[in-house]
């Protein structure tokens, strides 16, 4: 029969995957944030193992000792060591990006999903949302928020969360638009499948390297926000460290003047995460984007 | 009127033309205006014209794809819609007769979902509609790779790992794999090079004739319409213009516009002289059409009577059906 | 041969991507006759439209490389020009035209600027005469309403209209060589009879010769003098149209000539060419066209054939096709 394929090979094709890896490892300054971020996570996980002292360990008679063998950054002003401080800010700090951003991912794509999927009214009513979100002075609510929940870790990753949504959410709505012209989804409603199955089947997975992009510098988002708070006393709350709180020694003259070991240490990590996470999100975004395969 | 599996009157589509901040409309496209035609089972019905014709979205109106703006389709008896009485099938009921109507899209990278694998988006309707099991329907999927000229130890593999032509196979298994009675061909080959053609076409034809299939083929191109279907309609500007048998259509074109375009057709043989109708100018927008006959701004014979009267789709001597004044 | 206006030698075109290096051009010579037209027929990645970038020097850098070869036009080797002196022939004395006109005009500027610019570049000509010049090439080129359309911008006019603009600007230097890269796969039927009765035409008035790409057997027979048959790379089969059409030697010209439905009746079985073009990275060791070839003889899998005459005026890349020959002789 002559219908039939007589070498039948498929094409020698790499997987999509490991094109995108190729792309990834090509930019330098992505792997390097990648390591970097790696380096910093394990160090936050690993921090019990890493260092000598308890996380709120104080030591009266040492405060604001400058850094030495016994505490490579020195200590605090109730003598707790700087360095084994940091390790556990990190652990605060990164999981309220990540978290801050899981909530935001999760109420952006759902309602980006629904936005561009089914146009119209749903469409207007979820922009005019994200508009008015988006005119929200972010650190006011904030602020005003934390004072009326009080400061914790959960309110802060809550309110960057519910604030941080909107970006993600248009973003998603774009890509949607565009996916859902593409015949495979008229194929799939041919084959009579439900919008909610064609949303979550075939449109979702779609999305996921907008997703995965912006997620990552969200979390970004999520860390400086957490900064900002803790910086100004309604994020994480003393004696729970976070980078943002520890920064906050920056406030005490004194301590700007002549303490450096106490806020520019902090400062400095949260300065290499957010580059870091931005090139590797630059990265991500280079690597997924169909647009620029060769 | 006898064993029509397929009964279309007066379908019209018109898509809203929105202007400014407020997107108030100003006016329609008339993609499909008033086209009535029924197609027999175990017919290839082939819908020809230039593209921006609205052959297409009568393809797509038909399986309810796109909501429509007037007329009625009936598949087997059973109405889809009838827009003047105000009649549409419910949800439930179109899904489930989706199973009989199936579609095969033109473009093979766009009509294949790049995130699934071939075995997930051949088997998803058989799933969906519980026609097999999990473990059948993998079979099944087996069987129809196979069919189309495919090798059963595809089915994991993703599209992007697939040649345009291979890619249509997929998309041509996946629109018989729910046992379909009609399919619709929206220009299935006209992406495909030459040598994959007529591959896909062979297949094509095998597959009408195995499984018994009623086949709507969208085309632009002249030369695989007179071969492969039975009866064909010609369209211009959204309306029919000429209806008749492939034979009837070919060896004696009566609308100016069938012979116009019928000459347009580049010769197969260098030593072949052709008689050219060169038409003049373009096609006007569908947006604006002309008043009366929607040919004449390009019609060698216009007469006053087609600037002002729309002419009626009318039997020939008894044979093609056209709309023209010329000839009533 | 002082009737040959370009003469192509053992050109070979490289691209080098992630995955290795492919040859998209692989040793293909042909000669381009005056005031004749040069069809080059060949599916999608078989090189042709690689062939004709390469002529014009146009292959995008840094991927693509012209690693070998001669392209003799009017006694220059193009390949040895620096980039000025290919820059005045470019658009000059050889114009090329596209497939897709929307793409290959610039939205933001009016059909009369766009002419203007080439028309300023190479001729030197200042203000109102452009303008003159341009409205003229326009009628040239049957525009209705040149005068109006000068000042519309490309998205004001439809695909056959802009296909015409491109053509007013390739001829506006008066070129002794057009390339046109399927010219009118992307228009309808009554448009490209249009088209194709326009550079007809323009080949008796203007005096110039025209390499036709396209993968429509139909158009070749229409326009082409010559034809030059192309495969993964390669040229397959080189005579005169007549020749081709009646006699095609090679099995893929003839498969492709088969595979044609506007020969069949209804009812007739469909020939096809089965199988699909070999991957650029993973090349038959023999012929290319052996792993679809339903005639293939031993010596096909091993060894490449060369391009030789077997009639006259008719070069074929076959061993079958040479065998025969060599019995004939023999007899």
């Amino acid at each position: 029969m002559d219908v039939i394929d007589k070498n039948n090979k498929t094409l020698d094709y790499t997987p999509l995957w490991r094109l995108s890896l190729n792309r990834f490892r090509r930019n330098k300054l992505a792997v390097l944030g990648t390591i970097v971020l790696i380096i910093l996570i394990i160090t936050a996980i690993f921090a019990p193992l890493i260092v000598q002292y308890d996380r709120d360990e104080q030591n009266l008679l040492k405060i604001y000792q400058k850094p030495s063998k016994a505490h490579i950054l020195g200590t605090d002003e109730l003598g707790r060591d700087v360095f084994t401080r940091l390790l556990y800010g990190g652990r605060v700090s990164l999981s309220v990006g990540l978290i801050s951003t899981t909530i935001s991912v999760v109420i952006g794509v759902v309602l980006g999903i629904i936005a561009g999927y089914y146009g119209k009214k749903a469409d207007i009513i979820i922009m005019r949302i994200v508009d008015i979100f988006m005119c929200f002075p972010f650190f006011v609510i904030a602020i005003t928020m934390a004072a009326i929940l009080g400061p914790s870790i959960w309110n802060v990753m809550i309110i960057t969360g519910v604030l941080g949504w909107t970006s993600i959410c248009r973003m998603v709505r774009a890509e949607v638009m565009s996916i859902k012209e593409r015949e495979f989804v008229e194929a799939a409603k041919a084959l009579g499948l439900t919008n909610r199955e064609i949303m979550f089947k075939h449109i979702l997975p779609n999305t996921f390297a907008v997703i995965i992009v912006y997620a990552t510098l969200g979390i970004a988002n999520g860390i400086l926000s957490e900064a900002g708070l803790s910086f100004l006393g309604l994020g994480v709350k003393q004696p729970q460290p976070s980078w943002g709180n520890m920064l906050a020694a920056a406030q005490n003259l004194q301590s700007l003047q002549h303490r450096w070991w106490l806020w520019i240490p902090s400062g400095l990590l949260v300065f290499i995460t957010i580059l870091s996470i931005n090139f590797v999100g630059d990265g991500l975004r280079d690597a997924l984007d169909p647009k620029l395969k060769q | 009127m006898k064993d029509n599996l397929l009964e279309v009157n007066n379908l019209k589509k018109y898509f809203p033309v929105l202007k400014g901040v407020f997107q108030k409309k100003v006016g329609d496209i008339k993609a499909v205006d008033n086209i009535s035609f029924s197609i027999k089972r175990g017919e290839i019905f082939g819908l020809v014209g230039e593209s921006g014709c609205g052959k297409s979205t009568t393809g797509r109106t038909i399986l309810n794809l796109i909501a429509p703006t007037g007329g009625s389709v009936v598949f087997e008896g059973k109405t889809i819609f009838d827009v003047e009485n105000n009649y549409e099938i419910s949800d439930e009921e179109m899904r489930k007769l989706r199973k009989d109507m199936q579609i095969v899209f033109q473009d093979p990278f766009a009509s294949l979902d790049p995130r699934m694998n071939v075995g997930d988006i051949i088997s998803e309707g058989m799933l969906k509609h519980k026609i097999y099991n999990k473990r059948d329907a993998i079979n099944k999927t087996k069987e129809l790779l196979e069919m189309c000229g495919l090798t059963a130890s595809n089915i994991k593999k993703y599209p992007h790992e697939f040649s345009g032509g291979q890619r249509q196979r997929i998309g041509i298994a996946r629109s018989i794999a729910l046992n379909p009675k009609f399919i619709v061909g929206d220009e299935p080959i006209a992406a495909l090079d030459v040598s994959i053609q007529s591959q896909i076409l062979s297949l094509l034809q095998k597959l009408i004739e195995e499984l018994n299939l009623t086949f709507l083929f969208i085309s632009h191109d002249l030369n695989v319409v007179r071969y492969f279907c039975d009866q064909i309609a010609v369209m211009y500007l959204g309306s029919f213009v000429e209806v008749g048998t492939s034979e009837q259509l070919f060896d004696n074109p009566i609308h100016p516009y069938t012979q116009a375009l019928l000459s347009a057709v580049p010769a197969s043989m260098p030593s072949e002289i052709k008689k050219r109708i060169l038409l003049e100018g373009d096609v006007p927008s569908p947006a604006n059409p002309p008043e009366g006959c929607k040919f004449h701004t390009r019609c060698p014979y216009t007469k006053e009577i087609c600037t002002e009267k729309v002419p009626e789709l009318k039997s020939v001597d008894g044979g093609n059906l056209v709309s023209c004044h010329l000839y009533s | 041969m002082d009737n040959i206006i370009l003469s192509v030698r053992r050109l070979v075109t490289e691209f080098k991507t992630s995955e290795g290096k492919v040859i998209a051009v692989n040793d293909v010579s042909f000669d381009v006759e005056k005031g004749k037209v040069l069809g080059i027929v060949g599916e999608s990645g078989c090189g042709k439209s690689v062939t004709s970038l390469s002529i014009m020097r146009l292959v995008p850098k840094p991927n693509g490389i012209i690693s070998n070869g001669q392209i003799i036009f009017d006694n220059k080797d193009l390949l040895k020009l620096d980039d000025k002196d290919i820059r005045s022939i470019r658009g000059n004395e050889i114009s090329m035209i596209f497939q897709e006109p929307m793409t290959a005009l610039n939205p933001v500027f009016t059909v009369g600027f766009q002419i203007s610019e080439a028309l300023e570049l190479h001729t030197g000509l200042k203000g109102e005469n452009v303008r003159k010049k341009c409205i003229e090439l326009l009628e040239i080129v049957k525009i209705p309403r040149a005068k109006k359309v000068i000042d519309e911008y490309p998205h004001q006019l439809s695909g056959g209209m802009r296909q015409r603009v491109m053509i007013a600007m390739a001829i506006s230097c008066n070129p002794k060589l057009l390339i046109a890269d399927e010219p009118t796969t992307a228009l309808d039927v009554t448009i490209q009879a249009q088209i194709l009765d326009l550079m007809k035409n323009l080949i008796d008035e203007l005096d110039m010769s025209i390499i036709f790409i396209t993968h429509d057997l139909g158009v070749i027979s229409e326009m082409a003098d010559m034809v030059v048959v192309m495969y993964a790379g390669k040229i397959v089969e080189e005579a005169s149209v007549e020749k081709i059409f009646e006699n095609p030697l090679h099995f893929y010209t003839k498969g492709l000539m088969n595979s044609r439905p506007s020969l069949l009746k209804k009812g007739d079985k469909l020939q096809c060419i089965q199988g699909m073009i070999p991957s650029p990275f993973n090349m038959p060791k023999g012929c290319a066209f052996e792993p679809r070839c339903n005639y293939s003889i031993d010596k096909c899998k091993v060894e490449m054939p060369d391009l030789l005459e077997c009639e006259k005026g008719h070069k074929v890349r076959c061993w079958v096709a040479h065998q025969k020959v060599g019995d004939n002789h023999e007899r």
